[in-house]
């Protein structure tokens, strides 16, 4: 298989747009930003409206609260918090370059914030984790 | 746009979209803390554990501005994604005038949504 080294070189290589440094990490924190942002602003018309059980009193906010409290809603909570998770995260780096800071390394912060937001993601899998398998169970 | 170019550059809207992330942030982090995991073997969101929170004041005070902040920051966040698509200036004054009376109605909604706990609105 002659060729195949460069080949590889041609995907992955230094001139590929596979390439860490030359991915469009900025397209994509925007594209993350955003999209993760409406859902967020829909979710807070959701929670108003799951909280104004309590006009209807104790027994229908016990059984409100129940039905929030089941797995799915604690995995619904996981993916919530994900969102959240990437929202922050990419609006730090818009927060950042606002203000000057890692401007020149633009590449590498949107680096460094990406994997803060996968050790935060982690974080919070195992919290879902504890509260669905551990404290559920 | 040349007229009056001080109202339309949008630097509130951009500056208070900046501000309210970071209170956001702190709001959030204190109310998740408080109202879902200061306390695992306890049933925080029982009607009764609800109430004593709400009746301390630093916690409403922390919702309340939670709140505020969010809705403004979802809002504005909104309009901007909404901007990409509409260009036309009376459309885009159309989207702002049903924002404000949204945004308005929804933190009245939010601010009325414990008066079971402080004895408003007909609740003893």
């Amino acid at each position: 298989m002659a060729g195949l080294g460069s080949k590889i070189k041609w995907l992955f290589g230094k001139n590929s747009d596979l390439y860490p440094m030359n991915m469009p990490q900025g397209m994509l924190f925007w594209a993350a930003r955003r999209i993760t942002g409406v859902v967020l602003a829909v979710y807070i018309f959701a929670h108003l409206y799951v909280l104004s059980t309590f006009w209807s009193g104790q027994a229908a906010w016990g059984g409100a609260m129940s039905l929030m409290t089941s797995d799915i809603f604690v995995f619904l909570d996981f993916l919530l918090l994900g969102a959240v998770i990437v929202h922050v995260v990419t609006g730090a780096a818009v927060i950042m370059f606002d203000f000057g800071v890692g401007v020149r390394k633009h590449k590498l912060v949107y680096w460094i914030l990406a994997a803060i937001g996968v050790l935060l993601f982690i974080g919070a899998a195992y919290g879902a984790y504890f509260l669905i398998f551990v404290k559920g169970g | 746009m040349m007229n009056n170019p001080g109202k339309t550059k949008g630097t509130w809207a951009w500056l208070l979209q900046r501000v309210t992330a970071v209170l956001i942030l702190v709001f959030l982090a204190i109310h998740i803390y408080l109202a879902h995991f200061s306390n695992l073997n306890d049933e925080l969101l029982s009607w009764e554990n609800v109430e004593s929170r709400v009746q301390a004041l630093p916690l409403l005070i922390v919702d309340y501005g939670l709140l505020i902040t969010a809705i403004f920051h979802g809002l504005n966040g909104l309009r901007m994604v909404g901007f990409d698509f509409i260009v036309d200036r009376t459309k885009r004054r159309a989207v702002d005038v049903a924002l404000w009376i949204a945004g308005i109605a929804a933190v009245i909604w939010g601010l009325a949504i414990f008066a079971p706990f402080l004895g408003i609105m007909g609740f003893s």
